[in-house]
C-alpha cells in the first residue's frame, strides 16, 4: 500500500516536471522565434538582360545585313 | 601407470565437452524464443535492425559452455555488456538519433511539445499498475518507461533501476515499437470522431537556420539545469542535432547518423540479447512485463490523443487530434500512423509533418521522464519506501496550506 501511495506521488511529480520542463522549452522556442525570425532568402540576381539583348540584336543585324537600330526586339514573356 | 582409453570412455569424454551434455530445458526454451525473435524480425519485419542482433545474442547466450552470457566474465559478450552497464551505448545511440532528427516541425509549431508531454502519462499509469501487480517501485519505473516507446531510454533506465529485468523490458519495448501501426489505430478511432480526423492543419511555417542551431544548445542548458539526471540522454541527443544543424561538422554528422549508430546498435542489441538467460527471462514477471508494455503503449497513445482533443478545442479546430498519438516517440513510425489514419478519413489530409512535432517532442519527453525516475530512484535516490510516507504527509500538508492557509 505504501508503494502504491508512493507511485501516485511519483506520477504527480513526474507529469508535473515533464509539463514544466517542456513548457519552459515552449516559451524558449517562442523567444527564439522572436529573436531569430525566418527571413526569405533574397531572390537570385538576374543577369543584365540589356547586354544579352544587345548581343542578340547585333548578331541578327549582322545576319540580315541591316543596321541594329532598325531591328526591334520585343520581350514575349 | 598408463591410463587405459576405451572407445566408450573416449566418446563419453568427447560428449562431456559438447554443449549437448550441459543443455537444460530452460536453455532449449530460450533458444526457441531467440529463434522466434529472429523469425519475427526477418519474416514479419519487426524492428529487424534490433531484433536480429537481440535474438542472436540470446541464442549465443543460451548455447551451453559457449561462455557468451552477459555475466560470463571473460566472454566476448561480457565486454559488450559493460557498455550497457556503464551506460555508454544508449547515450551513443541518442547521439545518432539526434543527428537523424529534424526538429523543424517542432520549432514551427512548438505547441506540439505538450503532446509529447501528455503521452508520458502512459509511463506513469503503467508504473502505478506495475506496483499493484507486485513490482518494486524501481522495477515499476523501469517497466513504465516502455510506454515512452524509446528503446535506448528503456534500456538505459532499466539498467540503472532494475538490471534483472533488462531483457524482457528491451524485448517488450522494441516489439511493441514495431507493432505501433497495429496498436495505435483502434485507439485513435475510438477516441476521435470522423469529423475530428478530417481536420486539415495549416502548412508549417519555415524556421530560421539560427533558430535550428540555437535549439539544441538552449534545450541542453535549460533541461540539464532543471534535471541533471537526464544529462547523458538529452546531452547526446542535442549534440547529435547540433552536428546536423550547424553545417560545419558534416563528417561528424555523417558518422553519427550512419556508422556510429549502426556499430553501437550491434553492440547494444547483442549485449541485451546476452542478458536473456532462462533464469532471468522465463519467469512470471516477464509475462507481466509483456502485458504491461502493451498497456503502457495504449495509455500513452490515449494520453496524447486526449490532449490533442483539448488543443483542438483551444485552437478552435486548428489542431487535428490525431497528431497527439505521435507523442509516444517511436520516431517516425507513430507520425506515419497519424498520417495514415488521417488520410483514411480524408485522402487530401496530410498530417505527417505536423505529427513529426509531437513525435520528436516525445523523445525529449521520455528522456525527461527517465531523468525524473533517476532523480527519484537512482543511486542518489530521493525516494525510498521508507521516505514515501513522509512525502505523502508533506504533500497533504502542502495541499492543506494552499487550501486553508
Amino acid at each position: 500500500m505504501e508503494n502504491f501511495d508512493a507511485s501516485l506521488i511519483v506520477t504527480l511529480i513526474g507529469m508535473s516536471v515533464i509539463f514544466v520542463v517542456l513548457g519552459i522549452l515552449w516559451a524558449t522556442i517562442m523567444i527564439l522565434e522572436w529573436v531569430f525570425p525566418h527571413q526569405e532568402p533574397p531572390a537570385p540576381k538576374t543577369e543584365d538582360e540589356g547586354e544579352i539583348v544587345a548581343v542578340i540584336q547585333a548578331a541578327i543585324a549582322a545576319y540580315l545585313k541591316r543596321r541594329p537600330e532598325n531591328i526591334t526586339i520585343t520581350p514575349v514573356k | 601407470m598408463q591410463e587405459t582409453i576405451t572407445v566408450s570412455s573416449a566418446f563419453s569424454q568427447i560428449f562431456a565437452m559438447t554443449g549437448f551434455s550441459a543443455i537444460t530445458i530452460g536453455q532449449v526454451v530460450m533458444i526457441l524464443i531467440a529463434l522466434g525473435l529472429i523469425y519475427l524480425a526477418i519474416e514479419k519485419g519487426f524492428e529487424p535492425l534490433l531484433l536480429v542482433p537481440i535474438g542472436f545474442g540470446a541464442l549465443l547466450a543460451n548455447l551451453p559452455l559457449s561462455h557468451m552470457m552477459a555475466g560470463d566474465e571473460g566472454g566476448l559478450l561480457y565486454y559488450f555488456y559493460q557498455g550497457v552497464r556503464s551506460e555508454i551505448w544508449p547515450p551513443l545511440i541518442f547521439l545518432g538519433v539526434g543527428a537523424l532528427t529534424d526538429f523543424g516541425p517542432l520549432l514551427a509549431n512548438p505547441l506540439t511539445l505538450f503532446l509529447g508531454a501528455a503521452a508520458q502519462i502512459g509511463v506513469y499509469i503503467t508504473l502505478v499498475v506495475a506496483v499493484l501487480l507486485g513490482f518494486s517501485l524501481q522495477q515499476a519505473a523501469a517497466i513504465g518507461i516502455i510506454g515512452g516507446a524509446d528503446g535506448p531510454t528503456a534500456i538505459f533506465l532499466s539498467n540503472k533501476l532494475a538490471p534483472e529485468l533488462l531483457g524482457p523490458i528491451a524485448v517488450a519495448a522494441y516489439s511493441y515499437m514495431s507493432l505501433v501501426p497495429i496498436i495505435q489505430p483502434p485507439i485513435m478511432k475510438l477516441i476521435t470522431t470522423e469529423k475530428e480526423r478530417k481536420i486539415k492543419m495549416e502548412q508549417l511555417k519555415p524556421v530560421s537556420r539560427e533558430m535550428r542551431i540555437m535549439f539544441p544548445i538552449v534545450v541542453t542548458i535549460i533541461t540539464l539545469l532543471l534535471l541533471p539526471a537526464a544529462a547523458p540522454l538529452i546531452g547526446m541527443l542535442m549534440l547529435g542535432n547540433l552536428f546536423r544543424e550547424c553545417g560545419v561538422t558534416k563528417r561528424l554528422h555523417d558518422t553519427s547518423e550512419t556508422h556510429l549508430i549502426n556499430i553501437v546498435t550491434i553492440l547494444l542489441a547483442l549485449a541485451v540479447g546476452s542478458s536473456m538467460t532462462a533464469a532471468s527471462f522465463l519467469t512470471v514477471q516477464t509475462v507481466k512485463i509483456i502485458v504491461l508494455g502493451l498497456f503502457a503503449f495504449g495509455a500513452a497513445t490515449a494520453g496524447g490523443l486526449l490532449l490533442g482533443k483539448l488543443l483542438m478545442v483551444i485552437t478552435r479546430g486548428k489542431v487535428n487530434p490525431l497528431i497527439g498519438s505521435a507523442g509516444v516517440s517511436a520516431v517516425p513510425m507513430a507520425a506515419r500512423v497519424s498520417q495514415k489514419v488521417g488520410s483514411e478519413a480524408d485522402p487530401h489530409n496530410f498530417l505527417l509533418m505536423h505529427a513529426m512535432g509531437p513525435n520528436v517532442a516525445g523523445v525529449i519527453g521520455t528522456a525527461v521522464a527517465a531523468g525524473v525516475m533517476l532523480a527519484l530512484f537512482g543511486e542518489s535516490a530521493l525516494m525510498t519506501p521508507g521516505h514515501a510516507e513522509a512525502l505523502i504527509g508533506q504533500g497533504v500538508e502542502f495541499v492543506r496550506s494552499i487550501l486553508w492557509g
